[in-house]
């Protein structure tokens, strides 16, 4: 498949004439804009659907740490789908389904902070669809997801428009979203929640050389209801601003045929929270069918205004009289470094497999760029996914 | 749309300014020349486009987003979830 849309790529190289052909290419522009998770077709034809549908299975396996506990176990299976409809519709669909059980990781000691479940083991369904209508120079969807756990339900739309200039080396891409949450409580009949959220993507992907695609992206979120998290000791702000700025450039070293995928984001919010992300892939290829693709990321965030630091000297909750407070090592200021290997092998024309490990850790001490948490117990996560992919 | 958080736009608006600076500057040099029509081939690659693997992408940052504090900036669309 990759192959097939090699050889009309070259084809429409040469053929400067064939406006449909130059057409094609062209839309690898628009098709890297695509800012919609779930909507990226292998094949780059984004001003009509992908040239062949695809059904993915992937196995996430998730294990996470804190010096001389396991914590949380996951194992998530899914299936995907994605199909051409026509000449100028595709649509697709996933499910996924997580089974998590174990115990929440603490910064604090156990005994200083009472809470509910510490101990868990819970179910999520996730289902999602989209589908998008393509123009000449534009590029239309609309998706639904809804996710469901015993204590959490959640419903979501999106709706996003990508266009693009003459010469396709340009792409703006405007996207709007609304979701609403459903909260309650193992073990507390009583506890009915609710939270809207609404949020907008707009951003712009450049062809700047012939070898470099350049995204930048700034989102804007809004969330109103309950962000307390039930099952531990807090309670937060009833309202939340979320504000991404997303850099993303890929770069191709013709030579080696690998190409460098980087990303930043600077992320800012109404919790005082304030991160930067910074990643990067080499994408290597070793064979007509294999390539390896080695990731690092560094993370490092500010923690929330909220945020309680432990005693000094303990790791025990001060006393406090906030009506807002937290002490989840989520809100707290942490760096985190990612390390990743994907493999991925082209068995034949119809099928491939993909498989990634990843090893994550965060340090309070790993943070930069401002005040630093008291050095709690670090957090070690590790994961491998394994995925089969048949095209049609 | 109403902003509460002004000191978040404007944040976001530093952070974006010196962005934009920095590809103005790139934009000088050779760093920019936007390929003709014949000249796209190699952006056409799959590992040449933004998104990746959306099955990957989907695990990734669902797991990013249960253990940090910050989220999104990628796509809209996806709802949350009550993940510890």
């Amino acid at each position: 498949m990759v192959a097939t849309a090699w050889v009309e790529v070259a084809v429409a190289a040469t053929d400067r004439n064939n406006n449909k052909q130059l057409g094609s290419v062209g839309g690898a522009v628009l098709l890297a804009a695509l800012a919609l998770p779930g909507l990226c077709p292998t094949v780059a034809q984004a001003e009509s659907p992908p040239e062949r549908g695809s059904v993915t299975v992937k196995y996430l396996h998730y294990k996470d740490k804190q010096p001389g506990f396991d914590r949380i176990t996951a194992r998530a299976p899914s299936v995907s789908i994605e199909a051409p409809i026509g000449s100028s519709w595709s649509v697709s669909a996933s499910t996924v389904r997580d089974s998590v059980s174990g115990a929440s990781p603490r910064r604090y000691t156990s005994t200083a902070i009472p809470s509910g479940a510490s101990r868990m083991s819970e179910e999520r369904t996730a289902v999602d669809g989209s589908v998008t209508y393509y123009r000449p120079r534009s590029a239309y969807s609309f998706s639904l997801s809804n996710s469901t756990e015993h204590d959490y339900k959640s419903n979501a739309a999106g709706v996003n428009a990508r266009f693009s200039t003459d010469d396709h080396n340009t792409t703006v891409n405007v996207g709007a979203g609304w979701s609403s949450d459903k909260i309650g409580k193992t073990g507390d009949p009583d506890l009915h929640e609710t939270k809207h959220t609404y949020e907008m993507l707009v951003g712009v992907t450049q062809a700047m050389t012939r070898t470099d695609l350049l995204q930048f992206n700034i989102g804007f979120s809004r969330g109103a209801g309950y962000f307390t998290d039930p099952y531990k000791y807090d309670l937060r702000p009833e309202d939340r601003e979320q504000w991404t700025a997303l850099l993303r450039w890929n770069h191709h070293f013709e030579s080696m045929g690998s190409t460098l995928r980087t990303s930043y984001r600077y992320y800012t919010d109404s919790w005082s929270v304030n991160s930067h992300a910074l990643q990067a892939e080499w994408v290597q290829p070793i064979s007509d069918q294999l390539s390896l693709t080695p990731l690092v990321r560094y993370y490092t965030q500010s923690a929330a205004s909220f945020y309680l630091d432990p005693r000094p000297g303990t790791q025990r909750a001060p006393v406090h009289s906030n009506e807002i407070y937290s002490y989840d090592q989520r809100l707290s200021a942490f760096g985190a470094v990612t390390l990743g290997l994907r493999a991925d092998y082209q068995i034949d024309k119809d099928w491939s497999t993909d498989i990634r490990g990843d090893w994550y850790k965060q340090r309070s001490a790993w943070r930069v760029g401002g005040k630093v948490s008291p050095d709690l117990e670090p957090f070690t996560a590790t994961s491998f996914q394994l995925g089969v992919k048949r095209a049609f | 749309m109403s902003i509460r958080c002004n000191a978040c736009l404007s944040r976001v608006l530093r952070w974006s300014a010196l962005l934009a600076c920095m590809l103005t500057l790139s934009a000088c040099s050779s760093l920019y020349a936007p390929p003709q029509p014949w000249e796209k081939g190699l952006l056409s690659k799959p590992a040449m486009t933004m998104d990746g693997d959306p099955g990957e992408s989907r695990y990734t940052q669902h797991i990013l987003d249960s253990k940090e504090g910050s989220r999104g900036g990628y796509g809209v669309g996806g709802g949350g979830c009550g993940c510890n």
